[in-house]
């Protein structure tokens, strides 16, 4: 029965019948609150989520599993695979549903790629990755404030190889100048260097930033940090200029960056687009296919016939240092698998050369 | 412009000997009241929190389609730094703070799930039970009356009267002093004030 009578015990069982902080007191007014908003969301009866809560934890858990490359038969072994190579330029948008027409319902909502840019590892130490996000179609400020909402820990990576520097609640509002995009600091814990972290990391979480807001709006403007109403001399422990530009040193960007597919992606179809970039103009980029080994038959999978691919073209020609391939997913079981992409750097970005790699996992249906 | 490129399968090296061994799973027992893994931390509060967590959205962005997404999220983004929040107090402020900065940007997008609501703003409810519907229209008086609200004061309310936050826990879940939650707070009542006043006694108490 809704309403209930005033005197009625609350409905719900863990909700303390009167939670009294003598130095807090609520009053009367207070109680008439508690029971008005109580009321307005006691019938909401949320669906049961702890299955897909579970299945989504479990794989986020795969970037410790073991991973073997995929071994596939002789027949597809010799088939070929067209990929290519695309300048930044068109890569930049990813998987993006640019469609106009009305919504409908929430479920239609305009939803874009957006880039957000977070912090992992390199044989190099750690660089910045970019990550496409499916998120509301926003413009202006609205998109800054998304996109930093998902640098800011409570939203975070769908990767589990990146992470972000930055503490929870750093991001209390954004506004956009002609000249600049300030962003108002709403914790003071945002003041410092995060623990673990050195200065060169602390570095690339001021980046995030940066390159995060400027993707947002397609816009390469500095970055003015306040907190207190005053410009932040400090943010994670880094002694800042009152504009931050973009940081285009060489070693910010991981050298290989995959854009698509996305983190946990799940295929329909039979083949594959993946696509990203590199900072180097590398001869080729490799890509290959593993699944998840869970077994003791370590050795079962490797030997001939790995499935696996090298894209080897002209960024020249585009301008760009992109790469893309179709991956022909056709003999492949339903089931988790991980693309590992791999750049030999040559030491243009780098301080060594060697080979640096993004991963992204996906699943076959 | 498009190149054409030939894969070659079996020409690669195998990578598999560089990827790291497994994470070390620790048995921890239950008996001598240690952590609990990050599984078993979020069914926990799956189990208490779940309903109450939807609630708070709902209270924020009123979609209870939406509110659930935002939850959902919010408590995989839990179980993501587990072992960083290392005490469950922690781990529920931490969802706490999580659902109230995902229904914030939720908001953003409301103007399409208002039109969504707009055309269908017949009650879905069968009908035949007036006290139902008489509960319909109230709930709907004060959703919307806390949609209309700036967005501090609609969350600082919701903290502070339905999950019954002290202040000095509110401050701390929306990154705001103090003073600014007590100024919040009575201005947000204040425009509530109207609400209560026409609902009069059945929300007063006797």
């Amino acid at each position: 029965m809704v309403p209930g009578p005033p005197s009625d015990p609350r409905r719900d069982g863990d909700h303390p019948v009167d939670p009294v902080d003598p130095d807090d007191p609520i009053g009367p007014d207070g109680t008439a609150l508690r029971r008005l908003l109580d009321e307005a969301v006691a019938d909401v009866r949320p669906a049961d989520r702890l299955g897909e809560i579970r299945r989504r934890t479990a794989q986020r858990r795969r970037s410790g599993r073991r991973w073997l490359p995929v071994v596939v038969g002789a027949g597809v072994a010799t088939a070929a695979v067209v990929g290519g190579v695309a300048g930044l330029g068109s890569l930049s948008s990813g998987p993006t549903d640019r469609d106009d027409a009305p919504a409908a319902s929430p479920g239609t909502q305009l939803v874009q790629a957006t880039a957000v840019y977070f912090v992992g590892d390199t044989p190099d130490g750690p660089r910045l990755f970019r990550e496409f996000q499916p998120l509301p179609a926003e413009a202006a400020v609205d998109a800054i404030d998304q996109a930093l909402s998902r640098v800011d820990p409570t939203g975070g990576p769908a990767d589990p190889d990146y992470r972000t520097l930055w503490p929870a609640g750093a991001f209390a509002d954004v506004t956009v100048g002609s000249d600049r995009i300030t962003v108002t600091l709403g914790s003071e814990e945002a003041l410092d260097r995060p623990a673990g972290v050195s200065a060169r990391e602390a570095r690339l979480g001021v980046q995030q930033v940066v390159y995060t807001a400027d993707a947002a709006v397609a816009r390469t403007l500095p970055i003015a940090f306040e907190h207190d109403g005053a410009p932040a001399r400090r943010v994670l422990g880094v002694e800042v200029e009152e504009l931050i530009e973009r940081d285009r040193q060489y070693d910010v960007l991981s050298p290989v960056n995959v854009s698509d597919p996305a983190e946990g992606t799940v295929v329909e179809g039979d083949v594959l687009r993946v696509r990203g970039t590199t900072t180097e103009s590398v001869d080729s980029v490799t890509w290959q296919v593993e699944t998840a080994g869970g077994t003791d038959d370590v050795q079962q999978g490797i030997g001939a016939g790995t499935f696996g691919g090298e894209v080897t073209e002209t960024p020249a020609e585009t301008g760009g240092m992109g790469w893309e391939a179709d991956i022909d997913l056709t003999h492949l079981d339903p089931g988790e698998y991980r693309l590992v992409v791999t750049v030999r750097g040559t030491g243009q970005t780098t301080d060594r050369p060697g080979r640096y790699r993004d991963t992204r996992t996906f699943v076959v249906r | 412009m498009r190149a054409t490129t030939v894969t070659s399968y079996a020409a690669l090296p195998a990578l598999a000997g560089t990827v790291p061994a497994s994470r070390v799973v620790t048995d921890r027992s239950r008996a001598d009241g240690s952590r609990l893994d990050a599984d078993e931390g979020i069914e926990q509060l799956y189990l208490v929190h779940w309903d109450r967590m939807v609630r708070l959205s709902v209270l924020l962005v009123r979609d209870q389609g939406v509110a659930e997404e935002i939850a959902q999220d919010a408590y995989i983004a839990v179980h993501q730094r587990w072992d960083r929040l290392n005490d469950p107090d922690r781990a529920l402020a931490y969802l706490r703070q999580a659902i109230v900065n995902r229904s914030r940007s939720a908001l953003r997008h409301r103007g399409v799930v208002q039109r969504y609501l707009a055309r269908q703003s017949a009650p879905a409810d069968v009908p035949g039970s007036d006290e139902k519907v008489l509960g319909d229209a109230r709930r709907e008086l004060v959703l919307d009356a806390l949609r209309q609200l700036p967005r501090r004061q609609r969350e600082v309310l919701a903290l502070r009267y339905y999950m019954d936050l002290s202040e000095a826990e509110i401050a701390e879940t929306l990154g705001i002093s103090r003073g600014a939650v007590k100024s919040h707070a009575s201005r947000g009542a204040a425009a509530l004030r109207p609400i209560l006043d026409e609902l009069g006694p059945d929300v007063r108490g006797a």
